[in-house]
Formats: C-alpha cells, sequence, structure tokens
C-alpha cells in the first residue's frame, strides 16, 4: 500500500528526481520492508520461478507506475494475440521491461510499432541458464515461432552473477523459495554443460580463499557455453539466434562488461547484435531510471527500432 | 577455551606467519607464496591472513603475537655497524663468551599488528632465541643440544643452547660480525651468486672443485677455534660499511688472486676450488661447534636451524662426526621458521606449557602451508578452459607411475603446501631418476636454468638402504648420503675432462639423475605415516621399475617461489615443457591446453 501510494505521487512530480526523497521515502523502506511483492510469479521446479498465468500487477517505484499483465502462457502480454511471432524475446527484466508498461516495452513496441509480432518469454530475475531452460523445456519453438524467426536472448551485464553459483545473487534472490532451493545451475565438466538442478544458498559457491575472481570466471565460461547451448538449440530448430548487447548505461564497470561480453561472443563465433553504440541519453529524456536503474521508455524504444530494421535486413 | 599464537617473521628475508593452536603448528606459509617475490621480506600480511582463515579465525581471535626479533636492539646493532665504519668504538665479537641478558622488546612491535583485539599480547623473541624455539619445540626430542647459524639476527650469528622439556637454555653465542653465516654469503657473492638466494648453488658447486684455499682461507679470513668459536679478520670484508654494496672489499680479492665472477659467466675450476675450500671451512667450523655443544649439554641430540642449517653436506658432517645419535633439522630453517620459533617460544617458554615429544616430530611433514580440495581445483580449471582428465583416486598414482616410467616429467600437485624452501612432495616435478639426461632436461627446459647439483631422490624410507649409506630419517632434503657403492658407475671421460658444467652429466650410478659428481645424493626419505599419497606413489613406481625412487625437485620456475595454487600451477605448467601436471585427481597434459584462456608472462629472472 505504502509503494503504490508513494508512485502515485512522486513518479509524477520532480519529486523523483531527489535523491534525497529516494532514500528517504523509497530505498530505506524497500531495504526494511522488502521490495513489493507483485504476485505475478510463481516457483518452478525447473526453472526456479516463472511467471504466474493471466496475473497482472501494477509495479509501483518511486519513479514509475508500471502496468504489467501475464497472458495465459506465461509471457509478458506484447499485444501479440496470435501464435507463431515472427521474434521471441529472451532475457531479464530489461527485456520484460521492467518499469514500463506493456505497450512500451521492447516485445510490446516490436509488435504494435513496427508490425514484428513478439513473444515476450524474459522474466525478472532471469539470467542464461533460465533461458536455457525454458528454450529446452518450456518453448516449443515450432509452435510460437515463424519459420526462419528470430530468437533473441537480450544480455546484460546484471546477468553475470546469475549465470553459475554465486552464493549472493543465490542469498539475494531467496525469496523465491524460502528456505529451498531456487536457482537453476549448470556446472561445466570438462568443458560441457551439466545440468544440476536448482540449488539453494548452502550449494552457493564464493571464491576459494586463494583463487579470487574464480567465480566470475565461471560465470563468464558458462555464459557463453549456454549461449552456444541456446545457439545450437535454436538454430537446430530452423530459427535464427541472437544474442542482443543493448545499450548500457555510461558506467565505467557496466561497459566493460559489455566490451567483455562481446569480445567474448565474437571469440566464440555466436552471432550477435551489438546496441551499446545506441546509447545516447542526454538526461532530458533518460533512458535509465536515475535510482532504479532500469531502462525507460526511451531506451526500450530506441532499441526496438533497431531490432526492427535489423530484423528486416536479416529477413 | 583454545590459546591462539601467531607468529611472524619479517623485514629481512623470507617473511613468513605461522599459527599454534594450543601449542599445535596448524598452518605456517611463506609470504613468497602468496606475493610471488621470492623471499619476499615485508610484512607477511597475506600469509597471516591465510593462516587466520583458513582456521576460521579473525585478527581478533589471536591471543598473543610473536615476533621473531627484538627490533631495538637489531637498530642498534645497525647504528653500531655504521660507527665502527665512521671510526666509533668497535663492535666487539668475541668467541664464545657468556650470554648476557638481552633488553626488554621493543613496544612498537605492536604497531605491526594493528587489527589485534585490546586484551591481546604481544612478545618480540630474540632472533637466534626463534631459530633455536624452531629448532627444539618441535624436534621429536625431549632433550637436546641446539646449534642455530645464519647471517645475523641482532647481534647473534651463532649459538649454543640446551633443550630440556619446555625450556631453552642459551649456553653459548658468537656475536657479529663475527658469522659463519656472512661468511658462506661473502664467497656467494664472491663466485658471481646472489646473497640470500644463491647459497644453495655454491654448495652445490663444491664438489667439483678441491678446497685447495682453504688453508688460505683459514690463515687469513677467519680463525676457527677448537670449540667451533671463531673470528673473521674484517680487514677483507665490506658488509660493515653501508656506502659498499658488496660483501668483501678488494683485498679479499687480492688474497685470493682474482676478481669477482661475474653473474652468469662461464664458471671454471678456480670457482669451483673456491666453492669447496669455503664449504669445508664451513663444515669445519659447524662440525667443532657441533662437537662443543655435545660436551656443553651431555645430549646425544642434537637440533639445528637458521640460514647455516640448509647446508646439507655440513649437516651431513655432523652426523658423520658421530658426536651425536641423532641430529633433527628445522625444515624451514631460514627466517620462515623464525615465525613458528618466536611462536612456540610464547607456548612453551612464556606460558610454560609442557611438550610431550612422541618419537616423532611435530611439523607434520612440513605439510602446513594451503591447500584445496578436489572441487576448487575443478572449478578452478573449469573457469580457465583447461583440458584434464579426473582419475579414480585409486589409479591416480598407478597413471602417473605410468607416465613418469615412460620418461616423461610430471608436475605433482597435492595436499597442503610445504612450509620451508624444499619442495617435499606436494609442489614437486617429478621424473624417473635412471633417465641419464633428466637432470639437464629439467634444468633447461623445465626451471629454465643450469645447476651444478643433480635432483634430490625421493626415497620410500623403508627402502632407502637399498640406494643410500645412510642410517637416518631425512625426511626434509637436508642431509646428503653417498650412493651405495654396489649401484655405482665408474667415472666415465666427461667426469675427468673440462669444467665444472662439462662433468655434471657424467653418469655415476643406476640412478643418474640424483647422483651427484661425489656420489652423494641430496637425499628424502618418505614415511608411510607422514607423507601417505607421495609415498603412494613412489611405492606404485617401484611396483612397475623396481626402483622405489623418484627425482623430486621443486615446482618453480627460475627467480620464482615454488607454486602455491592450482593457478601458479597451471602458469608455470604452460610456461616450461612439463608434459604432465597431476592437480589433486585431475591430469593435464600439456598438448591438450591450447584452449586455456591464462596469461602466461614471460620468465625474466636474470639470477
Amino acid at each position: 500500500m505504502y509503494y503504490h501510494a508513494l508512485s502515485r505521487v512522486s513518479s509524477q512530480t520532480p519529486l523523483s528526481r531527489s535523491r534525497m526523497l529516494n532514500n528517504t521515502l523509497h530505498r530505506l523502506p524497500y531495504e526494511r520492508l522488502g521490495k513489493p511483492r507483485l504476485g505475478i510469479h510463481q516457483p518452478d521446479p525447473v526453472l526456479g520461478w516463472r511467471h504466474r498465468p493471466g496475473s497482472a500487477a501494477v509495479h509501483p517505484s518511486f519513479e514509475f507506475r508500471a502496468r504489467y499483465r501475464i497472458d495465459a502462457a506465461g509471457r509478458r502480454y506484447s499485444g501479440y494475440r496470435g501464435q507463431r511471432a515472427s521474434i521471441v524475446v529472451l532475457g531479464c527484466s530489461w527485456g520484460f521491461g521492467h518499469g514500463v508498461d506493456d505497450e512500451q516495452a521492447l516485445a510490446g513496441l516490436l509488435t504494435t510499432r513496427h508490425s514484428a509480432p513478439s513473444h515476450n518469454y524474459a522474466c525478472m530475475g532471469y539470467g542464461p541458464t533460465n533461458a536455457l531452460l525454458l528454450l529446452k523445456h518450456e518453448i516449443d519453438i515450432d509452435a510460437v515461432g515463424e519459420d526462419d524467426g528470430l530468437v533473441l536472448y537480450l544480455w546484460v551485464p546484471d546477468q553475470l552473477v546469475r549465470a553459475w553459483r554465486r552464493e549472493s545473487w543465490i542469498r539475494l534472490n531467496a525469496w523465491v523459495n524460502p528456505g529451498g532451493p531456487s536457482h537453476p545451475v549448470f556446472d561445466l565438466v570438462d568443458g560441457r554443460l551439466e545440468h544440476r538442478g536448482l540449488i539453494g544458498v548452502g550449494e552457493g559457491s564464493s571464491d576459494p580463499l586463494l583463487l579470487p575472481g574464480l567465480v566470475e570466471r565461471m560465470e563468464w565460461r558458462v555464459s557463453i557455453e549456454v549461449l552456444r547451448a541456446m545457439h545450437q538449440d535454436v538454430t537446430g530448430r530452423g530459427r535464427r539466434f541472437f544474442v542482443v548487447v543493448p545499450p548500457l548505461p555510461r558506467i565505467a564497470a557496466e561497459q566493460d562488461l559489455g566490451e567483455a561480453m562481446t569480445a567474448k561472443l565474437r571469440h566464440a563465433g555466436l552471432p550477435f547484435v551489438d546496441l551499446r553504440d545506441l546509447a545516447t541519453d542526454t538526461g532530458r529524456e533518460p533512458w535509465f531510471y536515475r535510482f532504479d536503474g532500469h531502462p525507460t521508455h526511451v531506451w526500450h524504444a530506441a532499441v526496438a527500432d533497431h531490432l526492427a530494421d535489423f530484423a528486416r535486413t536479416r529477413s | 577455551m583454545s590459546t591462539t599464537i601467531l607468529g611472524v617473521s619479517a623485514f629481512f628475508h623470507d617473511s613468513a606467519a605461522c599459527l599454534l593452536k594450543d601449542g599445535s603448528v596448524v598452518a605456517a606459509a611463506a609470504e613468497e607464496a602468496f606475493t610471488r617475490r621470492k623471499h619476499d621480506p615485508s610484512f607477511p600480511s597475506r600469509a597471516a591472513r591465510w593462516c587466520l582463515e583458513s582456521e576460521g579465525l579473525d585478527w581478533s581471535d589471536v591471543d598473543w603475537f610473536a615476533y621473531n626479533e627484538l627490533p631495538a636492539l637489531k637498530r642498534q646493532r645497525v647504528a653500531d655497524s655504521e660507527s665502527v665504519v665512521c671510526g666509533g668504538p668497535s663492535v666487539s665479537g668475541f668467541s664464545g663468551h657468556a650470554v648476557r641478558p638481552l633488553p626488554k622488546t621493543s613496544q612498537n612491535v605492536r604497531a605491526l599488528f594493528p587489527h589485534a583485539r585490546r586484551g591481546a599480547r604481544v612478545l618480540a623473541v630474540e632472533h637466534h632465541a626463534s631459530h633455536a624455539a624452531s629448532g627444539f619445540f618441535p624436534s621429536p626430542f625431549d632433550r637436546a643440544a641446539i646449534v642455530t647459524v645464519d647471517g645475523v639476527g641482532e647481534y647473534t650469528t651463532t649459538s649454543i643452547s640446551r633443550g630440556d622439556g619446555n625450556t631453552i637454555t642459551p649456553l653459548r653465542r658468537q656475536s657479529f660480525p663475527h658469522s659463519l653465516g656472512l661468511l658462506y654469503s661473502a664467497f656467494t657473492d664472491y663466485c658471481g651468486f646472489r646473497v640470500n638466494s644463491g647459497e644453495y648453488k655454491l654448495m652445490g658447486l663444491a664438489p667439483y672443485g678441491t678446497a685447495r684455499y682453504a688453508q688460505l682461507i683459514e690463515d687469513n679470513l677467519i680463525r676457527v677455534l677448537d670449540d667451533g668459536a671463531f673470528r673473521l679478520n674484517m680487514d677483507y670484508f665490506a658488509f660493515l660499511d653501508p656506502s659498499s654494496d658488496r660483501m668483501t672489499n678488494p683485498a679479499f680479492e687480492a688474497l685470493l688472486g682474482r676478481g669477482r665472477r661475474p653473474a652468469e659467466s662461464d664458471i671454471d675450476d678456480f670457482y669451483a676450488d673456491v666453492a669447496a675450500s669455503i664449504q669445508a671451512v664451513f663444515e669445519k667450523a659447524v662440525v667443532r661447534m657441533a662437537r662443543h655443544a655435545r660436551r656443553l649439554t651431555g645430549s646425544p641430540n642434537l637440533c639445528l636451524a637458521g640460514g647455516g642449517a640448509l647446508n646439507c653436506v655440513a649437516n651431513s658432517k655432523i652426523y658423520a662426526d658421530g658426536a651425536f645419535d641423532e641430529v633433527w633439522v628445522q625444515p624451514a630453517a631460514s627466517d620462515a621458521g623464525g615465525a613458528l620459533g618466536a611462536a612456540s617460544y610464547v607456548w612453551h617458554q612464556r606460558l610454560g606449557n609442557p611438550r610431550r615429544p612422541n618419537g616423532r616430530d611435530a611439523m607434520s611433514g612440513a605439510l602446513l602451508g594451503p591447500s584445496f580440495t578436489d572441487e576448487a581445483i575443478r572449478d578452478y580449471l573449469e573457469s580457465v578452459g583447461a583440458r584434464y582428465r579426473r582419475l579414480d583416486p585409486e589409479d591416480v598414482f598407478r597413471t602417473v607411475a605410468e607416465i613418469l616410467d615412460a620418461g616423461k616429467i610430471v608436475a605433482w600437485f597435492r595436499g597442503p603446501m610445504e612450509f620451508g624452501p624444499r619442495a617435499l612432495g606436494n609442489r614437486s616435478i617429478l621424473g624417473d631418476p635412471r633417465q641419464p639426461h633428466l637432470q639437464r632436461h629439467i634444468n633447461l627446459a623445465v626451471k629454465q636454468r643450469e645447476s651444478f647439483r643433480p635432483f634430490a631422490p625421493a626415497v620410500a624410507a623403508e627402502r632407502c638402504a637399498d640406494y643410500f649409506d645412510f642410517e637416518h630419517a631425512s625426511p626434509y632434503m637436508l642431509f646428503v648420503a653417498p650412493v651405495r657403492p654396489d649401484i655405482r658407475v665408474a667415472a666415465g671421460e666427461a667426469d675427468q675432462a673440462g669444467g665444472p658444467l662439462d662433468r655434471i652429466h657424467g653418469v655415476r650410478s643406476l640412478l643418474p639423475a640424483v647422483t651427484h659428481v661425489d656420489y652423494s645424493a641430496r637425499l628424502q626419505t618418505v614415511d608411510r605415516a607422514v607423507h601417505p599419497d607421495f609415498w603412494r606413489l613412489i611405492q606404485a613406481f617401484g611396483a612397475r621399475t623396481g626402483v622405489h625412487c623418484l627425482v623430486n625437485t621443486s615446482f618453480n620456475v627460475r627467480g620464482e617461489p615454488i607454486v602455491c595454487t592450482p593457478e601458479d600451477a597451471l602458469r608455470t605448467f604452460l610456461r616450461t615443457e612439463i608434459d604432465y601436471l597431476c592437480l589433486g585427481d585431475f591430469i593435464l597434459d600439456r598438448h591438450d591446453q591450447s584452449q586455456v584462456d591464462l596469461i602466461v608472462p614471460a620468465i625474466t629472472d636474470t639470477d
């Protein structure tokens, strides 16, 4: 109730640009009370969590007030009600459209503004392992994707920590299934992916005492191998697969991770779309929410424009 | 409520940390293992942190901090040295004087431990008392004579003490500048090797020469008395002169008739003879000191510590002299061991806790350093894209024995890292001792250096007598032993002609890779109870070949410390021509590693 009340006032006013007010009215309660439960997720024995089919929510925030609808198949509603889409979007909250309404999100814009019917399977908190499992166990690509359609995996730096067993991430996300396993894991065994099912906090990893950086290196390797597996899975079914590295905030760490990912994708020979140079955030119409950090509708529009062009030239 | 003691040694060379819990040594490591800087002298903050974290402890959990030196006294000695050069009052280095009480701990030692909790105690322990404690308290003896030999601590350079139960009583000491260690280092420098690092090379060079300058040295440079006391003639040495970066002066070179050998230049017979001569003088002084220690203490047991105790040839001369029935040498004999000594000094001598020797030493085979689970090793290998095979634990030994029998070189990384300068079978490069060319191959293609000594043999303790005339244990590679006459081979032509480097590769026994030019070997006896995995590997090799012995040399390259982590190991593996790397139960073939994503720097050290 508190968040809803706050979002009705703050997100419509200049208040949302005040760091002090954000800290006082939003961040501190957020840390004390926990993040608002949207009611659009449910536990899942394979994926850890998934969208609750047919659910809807208003996401209240100090900076925005966004409406989310989940269709009967568990996808973010994109405005496309048909069966087979020309574009299938996979990814995390960025692809899902955290902080923007259904029609303002990437898949919604592709569908409505660019006449590229899209299905949005992205889900908050997902990493590449969730996406691979979706492809393998949930998505019948022949049924939902047009022949020669595109499957786009939207990769962002936040997903790196979700790619393997990082204990701090599993702990942060433990609300999904308190006390139980919630995080799907693939290990590498002699360079090959092995699915370990869901794990809980106790099976998480942090760097061994004298091997700093081990977990991050594993996250990179698992990320690439998972993306490779997705690529093989999709192309094996006659569709085209691309990793999308979208515009990222002008923060050195984020930019460095984006650079590293494109280099690794290139090295691995995986097809990708590099949209990082699109970032022309002038501050007047911000591309990212100042405190929340997620992309705004401006970012979604720019990315949708380019991906629509990309899809056309590739068809 | 347990008592936790953290000992450290620092600020000269081989800094280290050691953790004692209720008197048991639970962790010990040199700082160089973590910083990758050989002989790192800096405060061992990383080693200390590892010691604590490996036991789930924090600085605030430590009850006592022990430091292996009295800083105020050391500063005074340095100032005194400078005043000598400037014409001030002379430092008396009289021989064999009775021990004077030392000043109390400098208060600023506490500042070394800023994270200590308020109630924690700090004790600075005199340098040679730390060495003596490292020699006696972990030893298997209830009573023993203790001899320490190094360059210099505060003032003391050598000492004799009596160890009895939980008490060490100093008996005699020799003071700076009269130092056997500094004398040996001066010759190390003169022969073109690095001081505090190249002394073992000088020792290895000695058997190629004749001690023709020994009398000259005794007549002019050092006078050795019957009780092992000695005096240096400072007219020939420059280590008191702060303006000099040499240990000797022109008079020294004039006496020997030739200048200092430039580093990396060819070594001829002259320098081999000089090495043989100073080694002979060093042995003479140490043996006499040991005899005197026997007379003073009456004990048939001797404990040795200090950097001079790494001279395994001299240690063996003590055995051969017969004054002692048993000799035990602290495996981390140099300053690193001072951390362990200072900590055990606190536990036994300061706090009065009893010792309970049970016939074995308390060093756990010196396997006191960092170790890694198979899961961590696997994750690490996967994280860098290494290609490996995971072997069944029972198959590891058989598989590696097969590889060694095929003449391949294996880097063997298993269990806790050794504490001390020797790799004892947990961070080792291994080979087949029957291979005549193995020494040269390992030296040039793996360790990327030339060396005068063949590599050490690691032999199953119960099979030692099959190959060596040695009746004692040598678990820490700190004694040399003669190869049995029945497995020796008559000297070939290569042994008769050319300089020292030409004679290195002569075949002198059925174990040519471990037999020195004088038919000695720097022996490691491997005890099944102390070092079961390494023993099993030797057994597997023996079952296959009939030779229960392996070549064992430290897993490092020139100028670098022994590897500590799987990352160090993989990096070293990739920059050398080692054929296989065995990390725990994982084995890597070097030909399969083209995809490894790891920066492998070039080897740049010039020493």
